[in-house]
């Protein structure tokens, strides 16, 4: 627990919402980079199920095992204590975290205090109905069977925690593209060699 | 085609479930799956997967696997990660898949690789040659397979080896590869940002791409672009205006949109660009107020998305220049949020209205009725913000309402962090506003034992400091000091095993210092309430340690109860407990002593520290001369204990002179210091220490403190009154409670929420209204902390008095070497007032400039007779001085004009006045000039800078007050600047506040960036003293940098190009070598060593400072890439 680097508690009118950049920026005790990334968008999205197994992580800062774990750990409890009609968002250290059930599935993700909740969910909105139009009627055995499926169209919709590509259309052209290459080659290899 | 798309993306999912190639790849999955649903126990799935682990093993050695089952292996190797074991085996493997295998293994090989491997991975290293191979592919697949891989884990030392591949990316003819490579290149830009320096003109190219993907993308660079220089991308308002423009328009393709918005992220992130650039800048925010107003208008649809835009849109709205339609139009925006019955929407509106009401603070008025109810949600994530809110409102009058509220909500509360957020704020509240002593007392009583023992250390150490401190009455510190003792013996007197440490520690501190004022109880009394608490188990040592110094403070009399207490702890188990319970043995026993060590009622200052421990200087060479090693800090130890440890490859290094050249190096930063901070020897030499050094520096400062603070009890107690007497309550009430007035009924609990609702906004709305520029300053705090002093002189505790030459240890000689040189400018005394180059040489630079700068109100003639320089153009001819830039430098003071000094900046302007700067380099400081004009026809009076910047140390040397300036005259004003640790920019920030009508005060806000190159001084050496030097220094850097080509002698060229850019002192050059020196101000020099190879320029960049070699490459780069 006291490996965390808490950061320094607010010092009241020094955190406005637009802050200067130029001190050091850290997570956790890494250090990240030598300046402040303020809106860098999401630290991390995970998916898990009403039970807390978790489905799918992303961390968009390198962070160690160990702490990926406790996160996970930190975050299924949290969200899966939220009673009914309570708003999509959780303080938690210094950070926000947005997330949103669908069906049996919460999708989680965690941004800095500064940025805007509501795009969050959006954001994952977004996602869902991406993973909607590909699977088709998606459901949570659609990303337990073919969970790295749901990473790549992760990756074509998101990169290092911004938006990549907000076009639906896009992301679908560039994930088809790869798989129909898949499927042929797929066909092309099994073919019996004469 | 996007039918033909849509249709294959359907059928996709049923080609999976049918017999082809990929279900078979994925039914050792499925079946892995499906045997870890059946299991009924955590044990059994660890079985499970454990035999599952050991046949992949099998399987990944053997030599018969293809890359088909590889790839089906990784797939299950993922999944087992994923539910959190350990498959580390596989890593390499993944690597070689991605290597070897087909386009489908490559695709999964990366995958697990981004999966697997964190930044930073020693593995990844192996992955260079393929991402290499890949990014040059002209399979476009492989390509952005590639890129997306470099984006995600690549660390900062292996992205030159990529980078020019990327960069050519950016000419691509797919956009999906354009995109991705703006997008690795902006994630460069966050780990690297140096190496990426040089490609700044390629994202302009990006912005303007014709795909609007590709141009999206560049907006996340130029964000983080602006944010750090507003000013360099002025010129680029325009056209994010355009963009936003079209984007409204509805003009972008549309699969852009988003449940029918058009491009909503595309919007905000235009938006928060705009918001940065149009902060303080007039005229900038006019060019956005059209398009701003249209965003507001277009936001109308009832969906989550148009609420994230205009949360932004407000935003911007509030940070730009104002414009009363606009804020009139944001206001009523907010009052939709927080009026929404959804409650996603509600908590978005108290967040605006949080960052909202510390540029207005009426707007909290209106929605007070919202707020409470807020206060008193089921939901514990609105009430936190709601908190956040009544922080930002919290005044004199209200404060006692909000810190129950807080508190409140902190004793239900037991997340760590939340709680050690809230009690920090609590504790700035109470000090700040707090209405009287037992109020204040009190409320840090609960900060103490609520924050426990989580509470960030400076919690705890301001309350001291500001008893120990005191203010200029002595009675009234006298009375807090007497409260708190009373109110700790209390506390002490009922159960104390549940207090935290940090607690009793402050508890025996205060009662140790100031139980002799408290008269009437009996010192047996503390002593044995003290005594009692060694004796419980849950005391820590620490705690331990505090009781006791505080027990040897308590005077003589009570000699038979010490007594016993020591011989009891002279046997204890802890070092430092028994040493400190001897000193109690014989200072007790030996009453002179006792008054010679720790005088009664002596002030502060009174106590000299001799923190270079000067007298053990004898001891120390006696034990040289036996042959003793010399000392060494432990950060020094652990650096040689690498050096042994690692592989030198560095072919400069003899391995000889490293330790004797690093030794010499130590010694002069005084290793005795060292000893002192890390040493455990109480508490007491510390905490006097540290109140020492304040009080000096901070002498004059007064602390309001008296009686016209104090508030009548009325108000804070409204609540509980049956009915708030209108007469009593300020007009603002008034009309908040006629407007909640046409509730149908008025419930008793209603009356409740309004009762809460006027001792929570209780004034609020007086003189809010003029606080929309110049933000709000903050209402002098109720216990003005006195500021720290400066870390350098904290250590030597530098008394105006102690100019004996054994407290500037060597330790700081630099820093009084800077200050010293201040003082030939120094405004001096009344002797030289009328002087107009003061020249005088007083003894303590900084010290004294303070108080001339405290005491300003005092003797403002002296300054206007001997700090300004009145010029007063002879004919009025121009009407706008500000740009008549030639004519201000003129302006110098005599004494300046021969130093080198930049182009005079126009800062900022208002009708009345105009501000302008000029930088003047100085060996040993930056000095600022700020020249005041005034552009009207009348006298301007009152004139007061004040400039403020974080990472610098500034000094205000003459000229921040002006008492009046006349008509179309310029003033000028000093300000001497200092930096300590490199940073590649700062920025300042100040205001200026005058009054053009008496009682009538006008702020104007400006700011300014500087950058390290301001403070870089050539170092002039010798080779042989470079040789040297170079060998004692610790931190390098190296990297390749462009050659300027276009001369015959490259090297020299480029060398004498960075010379003139940046005041380096080129040493020597010999052949295709140079070697350059400069250093920042007269402090940490930093050492260039240049070698030309091909076409590039070899640089090697070594100082003691661990950031300054980053910094000067970064400008090195800026320097040639200008060129």
């Amino acid at each position: 627990m006291r490996s965390f680097s808490l950061h320094t508690v607010g010092k009241g009118s020094d955190d406005s919402g637009l802050d200067q950049p130029g001190s050091e920026y850290k997570f956790f005790g890494y250090q990240y980079s030598f300046r402040i990334s303020y809106f860098k968008m999401m630290h991390f999205l995970l998916l898990f199920s009403r039970q807390g197994k978790l489905r799918l992580q992303k961390w968009f800062l390198p962070l160690p095992e160990r702490e990926r774990k406790k996160i996970v750990k930190d975050m299924t409890t949290m969200v899966l204590a939220r009673k009914p009609r309570t708003c999509n968002f959780l303080h938690w250290k210094d950070l926000k975290v947005v997330y949103k059930r669908y069906a049996s599935l919460y999708f989680c993700c965690a941004l800095e205090d500064q940025d805007n909740e509501l795009m969050a969910l959006e954001t994952l909105h977004r996602y869902v109905e991406l993973l909607d139009k590909y699977f088709g009627n998606v459901c949570e055995l659609d990303i337990i069977f073919n969970f790295e499926k749901a990473y790549f169209i992760l990756d074509e919709f998101l990169m290092g925690g911004e938006i990549q590509e907000t076009s639906k259309q896009s992301v679908a052209r560039s994930i088809e593209a790869s798989d129909m290459l898949q499927e042929t080659m797929e066909e092309y290899m099994s073919k019996p060699a004469f | 085609m996007s039918d033909v798309v849509e249709k294959t993306l359907t059928a996709l999912p049923g080609l999976f479930d049918s017999q082809t190639g990929a279900a078979k790849i994925t039914n050792r999955l499925r079946q892995l799956v499906k045997s870890i649903t059946e299991l009924t126990s955590k044990h059994e799935e660890e079985n499970l997967i454990k035999q599952e682990l050991c046949a992949m093993k099998e399987q990944v050695s053997s030599p018969n696997t293809s890359m088909k089952q590889m790839r089906e292996i990784m797939v299950r190797a993922m999944y087992c990660e994923m539910l959190g074991y350990d498959a580390s085996f596989t890593y390499i493997h993944a690597i070689k898949l991605a290597q070897q295998g087909g386009v489908l293994e490559k695709r999964v090989g990366y995958l697990a690789v981004s999966l697997f491997l964190n930044e930073g991975h020693e593995l990844l290293l192996l992955l260079v040659n393929t991402v290499l191979k890949d990014l040059q592919s002209t399979n476009l697949i492989e390509a952005c397979m590639a890129l997306t891989v470099v984006a995600q884990v690549f660390p900062k030392d292996m992205i030159p080896a990529v980078l020019p591949l990327v960069e050519d990316k950016l000419s691509h003819p797919k956009e999906i590869i354009r995109r991705k490579a703006v997008l690795a290149l902006y994630k460069f830009y966050l780990i690297a940002p140096n190496q990426v320096q040089h490609i700044h003109g390629k994202f302009r190219k990006a912005l303007s791409d014709r795909d609007p993907g590709v141009m999206a993308s560049s907006l996340h660079i130029y964000l983080q672009l602006i944010r750090e220089s507003p000013d360099s991308y002025k010129d680029l308002t325009g056209s994010f205006v355009t963009i936003l423009k079209q984007v409204l328009g509805g003009k972008l393709p549309v699969d852009f949109n988003y449940h029918s918005v058009p491009a909503p992220w595309l919007q905000i992130q235009l938006l928060r660009i705009l918001s940065l650039l149009g902060k303080e800048d007039q005229s900038t925010s006019e060019l956005m107020y059209e398009v701003l107003d249209e965003s507001l208008r277009r936001a109308e649809m009832n969906h989550n998305i148009t609420y994230a835009i205009l949360y932004e849109c407000v935003k911007a709205v509030y940070t730009i220049h104002p414009k009363v339609e606009l804020l009139e139009k944001a206001a009523r925006c907010i009052g939709n949020f927080v009026l929404s019955p959804k409650i996603n929407l509600k908590y978005l509106g108290l967040k605006a209205l949080t960052y909202v009401v510390q540029h207005d603070a009426k707007l909290a008025l209106q929605h007070q009725m919202t707020i409470i109810e807020c206060l008193d949600h089921s939901d514990f994530t609105i009430k936190r913000e709601t908190l956040e809110l009544l922080f930002r409102i919290t005044n004199a009058q209200n404060v006692t309402v909000i810190v129950e509220k807080m508190l409140d909500f902190l004793r239900g509360c037991n997340d760590e962090h939340t709680i050690i957020h809230l009690v920090g704020k609590v504790s700035e509240l109470a000090e700040k506003f707090a209405p009287d002593n037992s109020w204040f007392i009190q409320t840090m009583n609960c900060v103490f034992s609520i924050g426990g023992d989580l509470l960030q250390q400076d919690v705890p150490n301001n309350f001291l400091r500001l008893l120990a401190e005191g203010s200029e009455s002595k009675e009234e510190d006298d009375q807090l000091r007497l409260y708190a003792v009373e109110s700790y013996l209390t506390v002490l007197k009922g159960h104390t095993s549940h207090l935290p440490q940090c607690f009793l520690q402050v508890m025996s501190w205060v009662l140790g210092e100031y139980a002799h004022l408290q008269g009437s109880v009996d010192r047996r009394e503390v002593i044995r309430l003290l005594t009692q608490l060694l004796d419980q188990r849950s005391v820590s040592s620490e705690t331990r340690v505090w009781i006791l110094s505080a027990l040897t403070k308590i005077p003589e009399g009570q000699t038979d109860l010490i007594l016993d207490l020591a011989e009891r702890l002279a046997s204890s188990q802890d070092t430092v407990l028994r040493q400190q319970a001897q000193e109690l043995q014989h200072l007790s026993q030996d009453s002179q002593l006792h008054e010679w060590v720790l005088p009664r009622g002596a002030p502060w200052d009174a106590i000299e520290v001799d923190s270079s421990l000067s007298f053990l200087d004898g001891f120390v060479s006696e034990a040289l001369a036996a042959g003793a090693a010399p000392y060494k800090p432990p950060h020094q130890r652990q650096e040689e204990l690498c050096e042994d440890r690692a592989l030198n490859l560095e072919p400069y290094s003899f391995s000889l002179p490293v330790s004797l050249s690093s030794c010499s190096i130590t010694d002069r930063q005084s290793p005795t210091l060292l000893s002192v901070s890390s040493g455990l020897s109480g508490n007491s030499t510390e905490l006097s220490q540290k109140a020492g050094s304040s009080t000096l520096i901070l002498e004059g400062v007064k602390r309001v403190w008296g009686k016209d603070g104090y508030l009548p009890q009325k108000e804070a107690t409204a609540p509980l009154v049956d009915e708030p007497s209108a007469a009593v309550q300020p007009p603002v009430q008034q009309e908040a409670a006629e407007r909640t007035e046409p509730r149908p009924e008025l419930s008793t609990r209603n009356q409740d929420k309004q009762q809460l609702a006027s001792s929570l906004f209780v004034g609020l709305g007086v003189g809010s209204s003029v606080s929309l520029l110049g933000k709000s300053e903050a209402p002098p705090p109720r216990f003005r902390k006195k500021p720290r002093p400066h870390e350098s002189s904290s250590s030597s505790g530098t008394s105006e008095k102690s100019s004996d030459s054994s407290c500037r240890s060597s330790h700081n000689t630099t820093d009084s070497f800077l200050y010293g040189s201040f003082l030939e400018e120094e405004p001096a005394t009344s002797k030289s007032a009328f002087d107009h180059t003061p020249k005088s040489t007083t003894a303590n630079g900084l010290s004294q400039n303070k108080d001339t700068k405290e005491d300003k109100h005092t003797n403002t003639s002296q300054i206007f007779g001997g700090d300004m320089v009145i010029v007063r153009p002879s004919t009025i001819q121009d009407k706008h001085p500000p740009s008549e830039s030639s004519d201000l430098t003129a302006l110098l003071p005599a004494d300046l004009k021969d130093l080198p000094h930049s182009d005079v900046i126009s800062l900022t302007s208002d009708p009345s006045l105009s501000l302008s700067s000029c930088r003047l380099f100085r060996d040993e400081a930056l000095l600022l000039l700020i020249f005041i004009s005034n552009c009207t026809e009348t006298v301007i009076k009152d004139i007061a800078v004040q400039l403020t910047c974080e990472e610098l140390k500034t000094a205000s040397l003459r000229g921040n007050i002006v008492d009046c300036l006349e008509a179309r005259s310029t003033s000028v004003c000093h300000y001497a600047l200092l930096m300590d640790d490199p940073h590649t920019n700062v920025s300042f920030t100040g205001t200026v506040s005058y009054q053009t009508q008496p009682g009538h005060t006008n702020t104007l806000p400006f700011s300014g960036t500087l950058s390290t190159a301001d403070f870089i001084r050539p170092l002039v050496l010798t080779t042989e003293e470079y040789g040297k030097l170079w060998l004692s220094l610790s931190h390098d850097v190296k990297q390749n940098l462009k050659l300027l080509t276009d001369a015959g002698d490259p090297l020299r060229t480029t060398l004498n190009a960075l010379k003139d850019a940046l005041q380096l002192h080129v040493v020597d050059i010999i052949g295709s070598e140079g070697i350059v020196a400069c250093r920042l101000l007269s402090s940490a020099p930093c050492l260039l060593h240049c070698r030309v190879s091909g076409a590039a320029l070899v640089m090697w960049l070594r100082s003691p400072h661990p950031a300054l070699p980053d910094c000067i490459l970064y400008h090195c780069q800026r320097a040639l890439a200008h060129r």
